[in-house]
């Protein structure tokens, strides 16, 4: 039984330090100081291939590997999204919302007042770009036309909305303070909360629709996997999440999933678990706010800097 | 990999199979002992709730509260072992929550609270930070910290409370109400405020201990000019809110805006950092609805994510959103009792 142990032990480290050594982890910051500029809120990528960075001070894009600001100096960046017509969108904390054509002269938005401030902004395969709130629901874009959703109109579960993750059906999904919705202008709406599904907290920080349309929910007590009819709860306890505290998830190239928590970053390959932290990996902070997938490399954003995973 | 991650992955690696099996089994493992994290210190106590909505399930209870109900509610609140209990208001709306001078008194079934409260503490040990407001409309903060007017009825109220009240052992210090929104630094009127109430403060009660509580806790920047403002701030604490309940920060972020605050506040080398940690979520929309305790997983990811930086976590708040079951001065809303219980549950595991 001993000598089973040792073997197995053994052959765990192995795996272990072959899994971290097949990956090639580089680390970026904005500032080589405790800087806000260094607490990351979203990672974009403009039409040229060209790295952005919202964080807690402003906006910067990356050229030439320097970090220059782009404007939005010393704003509380909490969304940031370039759309597919190249527009730059920020949402900043008490500084609504703005946006760039030209990633240098930015506007701010008047049509959409009194948004308190935006948390999110993402857009469908459609090219309507939809905007989360912090007490204002859900609004969107689409041929110049703004249209507002108030919980009434679309079963939000309330007017703060945290997360909108877009599924190739069409489906928009909501996360809120109360539960998520999804919503398709065709087939109507509905909430799911703790109430009425298996969820298993009513605050959803993050989601992500998969290449399969699933839709994986990240909420402050577990992840939730639904599959539209099933639900999967992945936590600390059955699954060996580092915490039950889910900030960011993204689907990666191979449909692997990575979600981020504030006590590291976790991959799924639809098996197994493996969770980098930065006590076992090269992983800049382990507060994983956002997380973007570009030409086979994760842009992990943390409270710290940005790890970047260049996976094999 | 380099040869210190390595190590510390084997490490880690043999150390989660010798314990991986007992954690994973267990599905109540957040009740273990876990002394990273602070236990709550104390609480804000009111006896009215400004804002109507939000105090939907004790308002309407607490005028009917008796001083035996008073009495007990103090008692309660000790043994959860919280220590520091923070008087919302002395006054709201143009009365009074005790027999005052200077304006009428609300019509309570208790002919004087503030005494009541002042008295159990007295006995179960529970330091009181005493309001020294509201001489005015509560909403409008900016006129309560400027209007000379009301300046000159609250420095009278402070000459009356500490005459009437300030005897009492519990009568630990003060409490600035006017709640300061910090973008980006301390400003001027904040400055001016507080410095003002605690320059009258040690002048009646010279050994008080006073406490303000700012919110806009993330749109702080960490920088000298904020080390500055905090060197030019006359008061003793700073239990900075963590606004998680408000919505304005999610849980698991707030620990990264009071570790620039340990910093700053070390670098300034005055007033100590303590947390205003919110236990409450809204029952609909935020500012809109009623305030309902929140989930204790998500209370104790809070208290977890904050610990390493403030000395001590304060809750807004008990009244209204814990309650021990069966309580004889029960007030808020049904699912106190969980919260109450949750907590309890997991205060004694640290025994």
């Amino acid at each position: 039984m001993k000598t089973n142990r040792k073997i197995f032990l053994l052959l765990f480290l192995f795996i272990t330090v072959c899994s971290f050594s097949q990956n090639k982890w580089t680390t970026l910051r904005i500032s080589d100081t405790f800087s806000p500029k260094n607490d990351i809120s979203a990672i974009q990528f403009d039409k040229a291939g060209n790295m952005w960075a919202g964080t807690w001070c402003g906006l910067y894009k990356m050229i030439d590997g320097k970090w220059e600001s782009a404007g939005n100096q010393n704003a509380y960046i909490q969304a940031f999204y370039i759309d597919n017509q190249n527009a730059k969108w920020v949402g900043a904390w008490g500084g609504g919302l703005s946006k760039s054509d030209d990633g240098a002269s930015w506007t701010t938005i008047k049509d959409i007042q009194p948004a308190g401030a935006i948390n999110i902004v993402t857009a469908d395969r459609e090219g309507t770009v939809w905007f989360g709130d912090w007490n204002c629901g859900v609004l969107s874009l689409k041929n110049s036309k703004w249209t507002s959703y108030k919980p009434e109109q679309i079963s939000l579960g309330d007017n703060t909305v945290t997360s909108i993750a877009c599924d190739s059906k069409n489906n928009k999904w909501f996360g809120t303070y109360h539960g998520i919705t999804v919503y398709n202008e065709l087939t109507g709406s509905k909430l799911y909360n703790r109430e009425n599904s298996k969820l298993p907290a009513n605050d959803v920080y993050s989601l992500c629709a998969d290449s399969k349309n699933n839709i994986w929910i990240g909420t402050t007590n577990g992840l939730a996997w639904f599959t539209g009819k099933s639900w999967t709860i992945y936590k600390k306890e059955n699954a060996g999440l580092p915490s039950n505290l889910i900030l960011s998830i993204a689907e990666d190239q191979k449909g692997f999933i990575w979600v981020g928590t504030d006590k590291g970053v976790s991959l799924f390959n639809g098996k197994k678990w493996t969770t980098y932290t930065v006590e076992n990996s090269p992983l800049v902070d382990n507060r994983v706010q956002t997380i973007k997938v570009h030409q086979n490399k994760i842009f992990i954003g943390t409270g710290k800097g940005i790890s970047i995973v260049e996976c094999n | 990999m380099d040869r210190r991650n390595f190590l510390k992955t084997c490490g880690l690696t043999s150390a989660s199979l010798l314990i991986g099996s007992d954690a994973f089994a267990n599905p109540f493992s957040e009740l273990k002992r876990t002394p990273q994290i602070k236990p709550i210190m104390g609480s804000w106590f009111e006896f009215t709730h400004g804002y109507a909505p939000e105090g939907k399930y004790w308002n309407s209870v607490l005028p009917q509260f008796t001083e035996a109900q008073w009495k007990a509610k103090v008692w309660e609140i000790s043994e959860t072992g919280m220590q520091y209990l923070v008087l919302m208001a002395v006054a709201n709306a143009g009365k009074t929550f005790y027999p005052s001078k200077l304006q009428p008194q609300y019509d309570y079934a208790c002919s004087d609270p503030l005494e009541t409260i002042l008295s159990a503490a007295d006995e179960c040990g529970i330091k009181f930070f005493v309001s020294n407001d509201f001489w005015g409309n509560w909403e409008d903060g900016n006129k309560l910290m400027t209007d000379s007017d009301v300046l000159k009825l609250r420095e009278t109220a402070m000459e009356e409370i500490a005459e009437k009240y300030s005897h009492h052992k519990s009568f630990y210090g003060w409490y600035y109400p006017n709640e300061s929104g910090l973008w980006n630094t301390i400003d001027e009127t904040t400055i001016n405020y507080v410095n003002r109430c605690n320059k009258v403060a040690k002048e009646l009660t010279p050994h008080s201990v006073n406490l303000v509580a700012p919110y806009g806790t993330k749109s702080i920047r960490l920088d000298d000019n904020y080390v500055r403002q905090l060197e030019r701030l006359d008061v003793d604490i700073i239990a900075y809110q963590d606004e998680i309940g408000v919505k304005k920060t999610k849980v698991g972020y707030a620990g990264k805006y009071y570790e620039g605050l340990y910093k700053a506040h070390a670098k300034a080398g005055r007033a100590r950092l303590w947390a205003d940690m919110e236990i409450f979520e809204f029952e609909y929309d935020v500012y809109k609805s009623a305030l309902i305790p929140a989930d204790f997983n998500r209370i104790l990811k809070q208290m977890e994510d904050i610990s390493p930086f403030v000395e001590n976590i304060l809750v807004y708040q008990y009244m209204g959103i814990m309650n021990k079951p069966g309580s004889s001065a029960f007030v808020g809303h049904p699912g106190s009792t969980k919260l109450y219980t949750d907590y309890m549950n997991w205060l004694k595991a640290q025994e």
